[in-house]
C-alpha cells in the first residue's frame, strides 16, 4: 500500500555532499553566463541622467557583482570527496526519486497550462488523480480523490470569496 | 507614556473583537495543521495560505496570518518532536531533545513544555515589542535615504552572514535576489526594466510565488527523493510535565526568552543562531549536561522559548524599519503590502489602529494557540498518520491555487514552478535561498535609497561614509562580514583537519 508505483527502495537518505560533487562549478558557470546576459541588458538602460543615477545604474553594479561572485564560486568550487560507494539499490532509488521529481514538475506545468482552458475542477481532478496514481495509490483511490478534490476545493474557496477559473465546459 | 498605554489597550481590545478573535482561532488551527505536515516550513505554509486572507480586510487578514505564523511554528514543533523532521532550521534544536523524549514515551511532556515556553516567550516578546516599537520607529523616521541605504546594507550583511555555509554563495544568492528585484518598473522613474515586453512582468516578480516555489515546491521535490520518516503516533495522554520537569524547565524558558529576544531584534538575524546559543547556554549551566541530546526537557524548553521570542523580536525590524529578517517575515511583509500597508517607520503614523491591533493580536494569538493545543494535540498526531502522498498532492494543489489567485493569472503558477525547480537545485548545491528572498524584497528599497542619496549629494558617493550614522552602519556591516569570513575560514580549516585525520572524526561523531 505504501509502495510507490515507481517502486522505490526505502533507504534513500543520503548525505548532501554526495549530490554537490562538482555540480557547484557547472551551476556557477551557468549563473555567471546568466549574469553576463543580465549585464548586457542592463547596459541598454541609461547609467546616468540629468538628475543623477539612471535606471541602468543599479542593474550594472548588481550584474557586475553577480558575475564576479559566480566566477569566484566557479573558481573556488572544489571537487568534493565522494562518500562511500553507492550500492545498486541506492542508485536505483535515487534514479526513481529523480524520475518522480521530473514527473511532478511536468504535472505542475501541465496543470498551469490547463487551468484556464479546462477550469479548476477538471484540472485539479486530473492533477490529483495523476499524482496519486504515480505516487503509489490504488487507481480507485486515486480516481475517487480526483473526483472529490476539485469540487470540494472550488466551493471552499468560493465561500472565502476566492474565485477559481471556470473552463470551456462551464465547470 | 499614557498615550502609548492607551494605544496598547486599544490594540488589544481591537484584537479581541469577535471577528478578529474568530480569525485568530481559524489561523491557529489552519497554521498548526499545515505546520504539522513534514517538510513544509512556516514560510511556505504561510505563502500557501495567504490567498485565504485576500477578502478579509487589513486587520482580520493580518490577525489571521499572524495566527497562522504562530500555528505553523507550533505545528513544526509537533513534527520535530514526533517525526524528528524539523519544519525549519530553528526546529533542529527542538529535535535534539524533543524526539528522544518522544521515544522515551514523554512526547506529551515535550509538546506541553514547548507550548508553555512558547506562550511565555510570546507574551514577554510581545510586551517588549510594544515597548520598543514606537521609540525605534521614531528613530528610524530621522533616517534619510543615505542612512536607510546603510541600514539596508547592514540587514543584508546579517542575512548573508548568519546562515552558516559558504559566505560567497550567500553573497551570490543575495545579488541574484537584487537582480530579480529589478524586474518590473524602475522604482524612481517608472520605466520598465528586464520585462522583455511581457506585461506580466511589469509589476515585478511576485514575492509569494517565489516563496511558494523555493520553500514549498522545492522542499516537496526534494522530499520525493527521501524515505518517508516514521512518526511516533502513540496516544498522548497528558501534556503536563512532571513537577520535577517543570522546575528544570522554568529557568530554561526564561533564559531562552532573553537570548531569543536580544538577538531577534537584530535585523536579519536567523532564528537558528539564538536557538543554538540558548541551547548551548542551557547545557553549560546545567548540572547534568550529559542529558542534553538524550531527552532533556530543558533543551526543548529553551529552544522553543528562544524560537518564539525571536519570532516576536524579529517583528520589530519588520514593523519599524521594514526589514524582514526571515523568509516567513518576508511573506508577512508581502501580506501587509497586499493589504495596502507598507511596514516601516511610517507604519505607526499612517496606520496606527491597524498596527496596534496587529500587535495586540500577537498576544491573543499566542493565548489562543496555547488553549487550542491542549485539546487538539491528538488530532495533530492523527494528521501525521495520513499517507505522505495525499499530503504531497494537497500541498501541490494549494500551491497552484495560491499562485493563481494572486492575480488570477496562470503565469504566476509557471513562475512558482520555475522557482520550485530553482529551490530544489539550490538545496542540491547547498546554496542558501533565504538571502535571495530577503534581497528580492529589499532590492527596490536599496536601489531607491542609493539613487536618492546620490541625487541629494550631486553624485558624490562619499556621502555614505561622511554622514555619521551611515558611516557607523556601514562600518558595522564590514565588521559583520569580516567576522563571518573569519568564522567561515576557521570552519573550513576544521573540516579539512577532520578529513585529513579520520581519528578526530571518529572522536567527534562518537
Amino acid at each position: 500500500m505504501d509502495d510507490y508505483n515507481l517502486s522505490r527502495t526505502p533507504d534513500t537518505h543520503r548525505p548532501m555532499h554526495q549530490f554537490i560533487f562538482n555540480r557547484q562549478r557547472v551551476a556557477a558557470l551557468l549563473l555567471a553566463l546568466f549574469s553576463g546576459l543580465f549585464l548586457f541588458e542592463a547596459s541598454s538602460y541609461p547609467y546616468m541622467d540629468w538628475i543623477g543615477p539612471g535606471s541602468g545604474f543599479f542593474p550594472i553594479w548588481t550584474g557586475s557583482l553577480a558575475l564576479a561572485s559566480f566566477l569566484g564560486l566557479a573558481l573556488l568550487a572544489k571537487k568534493r570527496e565522494a562518500a562511500a560507494a553507492e550500492d545498486e539499490g541506492e542508485r536505483l532509488a535515487l534514479r526513481q526519486g529523480r524520475l518522480q521529481v521530473a514527473i511532478t514538475v511536468a504535472a505542475l506545468i501541465g496543470a498551469a497550462l490547463l487551468l484556464e482552458p479546462l477550469g479548476f475542477i477538471l484540472t485539479s481532478g486530473l492533477f490529483v488523480f495523476g499524482l496519486l496514481w504515480l505516487y503509489g495509490s490504488r487507481p480507485l483511490t486515486a480516481i475517487l480523490s480526483g473526483i472529490v478534490a476539485g469540487p470540494v476545493l472550488y466551493y471552499l474557496f468560493l465561500i472565502l470569496h476566492v474565485r477559481l477559473p471556470v473552463g470551456i465546459l462551464g465547470i | 507614556m499614557e498615550t502609548t498605554f492607551a494605544l496598547w489597550l486599544h490594540g488589544i481590545s481591537d484584537a479581541l473583537q469577535p471577528t478578529n478573535l474568530l480569525f485568530a482561532f481559524l489561523g491557529c488551527i489552519i497554521g498548526t495543521l499545515v505546520g504539522v505536515l513534514p517538510g513544509l516550513g512556516p514560510a511556505a505554509a504561510m505563502a500557501i495560505l495567504v490567498p485565504l486572507t485576500y477578502d478579509l480586510g487589513p486587520v482580520p487578514a493580518i490577525v489571521m496570518l499572524s495566527a497562522i505564523y504562530f500555528g505553523t511554528q507550533y505545528g513544526g514543533t509537533i513534527t520535530s518532536v514526533l517525526v524528528n523532521v524539523p519544519g525549519e532550521s530553528t526546529s533542529v534544536v527542538t529535535c535534539l531533545d524533543g524526539h528522544p523524549m518522544a521515544k522515551n514515551g514523554r512526547a506529551g511532556a515535550a509538546l506541553g513544555i514547548a507550548a508553555i515556553g512558547s506562550l511565555f516567550a510570546g507574551l514577554v516578546g510581545t510586551f517588549l515589542l510594544m515597548v520598543l516599537a514606537l521609540p525605534l520607529s521614531s528613530l528610524a523616521l530621522r533616517f534619510g535615504p543615505v542612512e536607510m541605504f546603510a541600514l539596508l546594507i547592514v540587514g543584508l550583511s546579517l542575512v548573508m552572514s548568519f546562515r552558516g555555509g559558504s559566505l560567497l554563495a550567500a553573497f551570490a544568492m543575495t545579488v541574484v535576489g537584487l537582480m530579480l528585484g529589478l524586474v518590473g518598473l524602475d522604482p524612481v522613474q517608472g520605466a520598465p526594466r528586464f520585462t522583455f515586453g511581457n506585461a506580466n512582468l511589469f509589476d515585478g516578480i511576485e514575492l509569494v510565488t517565489v516563496i511558494m516555489g523555493l520553500f514549498g515546491i522545492g522542499e516537496l521535490l526534494l522530499s520525493l527523493e527521501e524515505r518517508a520518516p516514521q512518526p511516533i503516533t502513540r496516544k498522548i495522554t497528558s501534556l503536563l510535565p512532571h513537577k520535577e520537569e517543570r522546575k528544570d524547565a522554568g529557568m530554561a524558558i526564561a533564559r531562552g526568552t532573553g537570548v531569543g529576544f536580544a538577538l531577534g531584534i537584530i535585523p536579519g538575524m536567523a532564528g537558528i543562531v539564538p536557538t543554538f546559543m540558548a541551547y548551548a547556554l542551557e547545557k553549560r549551566l546545567s548540572k547534568h549536561p550529559e542529558r542534553f541530546g538524550e531527552g532533556a526537557i530543558e533543551g526543548v524548553a529553551t529552544a522553543e522559548a528562544s524560537n518564539n521570542a525571536h519570532a516576536q523580536a524579529s517583528m520589530i525590524p519588520l514593523l519599524t524599519l521594514g526589514i524582514p529578517g526571515t523568509a516567513t517575515l518576508a511573506v508577512m511583509m508581502g501580506a501587509f503590502m497586499i493589504n495596502g500597508i507598507t511596514p516601516g517607520p511610517f507604519l505607526f503614523i499612517d496606520h496606527p489602529e491597524t498596527v496596534w491591533a496587529v500587535i495586540g493580536s500577537f498576544i491573543v494569538g499566542n493565548v489562543v494557540l496555547f488553549v487550542l493545543n491542549f485539546p487538539l494535540v491528538q488530532v495533530w498526531v492523527q494528521v501525521l498518520r495520513i499517507p505522505r502522498r495525499f499530503l504531497q498532492a494537497a500541498i501541490l494543489i494549494f500551491c497552484i491555487i495560491g499562485a493563481y489567485t494572486l492575480r488570477q493569472n496562470p503565469f504566476d503558477v509557471l513562475v512558482m514552478i520555475i522557482f520550485g525547480v530553482i529551490g530544489y537545485g539550490l538545496k542540491k548545491l547547498d546554496w542558501p535561498a533565504v538571502p535571495l528572498v530577503i534581497a528580492l524584497i529589499l532590492g527596490p528599497l536599496l536601489e531607491r535609497a542609493l539613487r536618492q542619496g546620490l541625487e541629494l549629494s550631486n553624485g558624490d558617493a562619499t556621502v555614505f561614509v561622511t554622514t555619521p550614522i551611515s558611516a557607523v552602519l556601514l562600518g558595522l556591516a564590514v565588521l559583520i562580514v569580516g567576522f563571518s569570513l573569519i568564522a567561515n575560514m576557521r570552519a573550513g580549516k576544521a573540516a579539512k583537519a577532520l578529513v585529513s585525520n579520520p581519528a578526530d572524526r571518529a572522536d567527534t561523531t562518537s
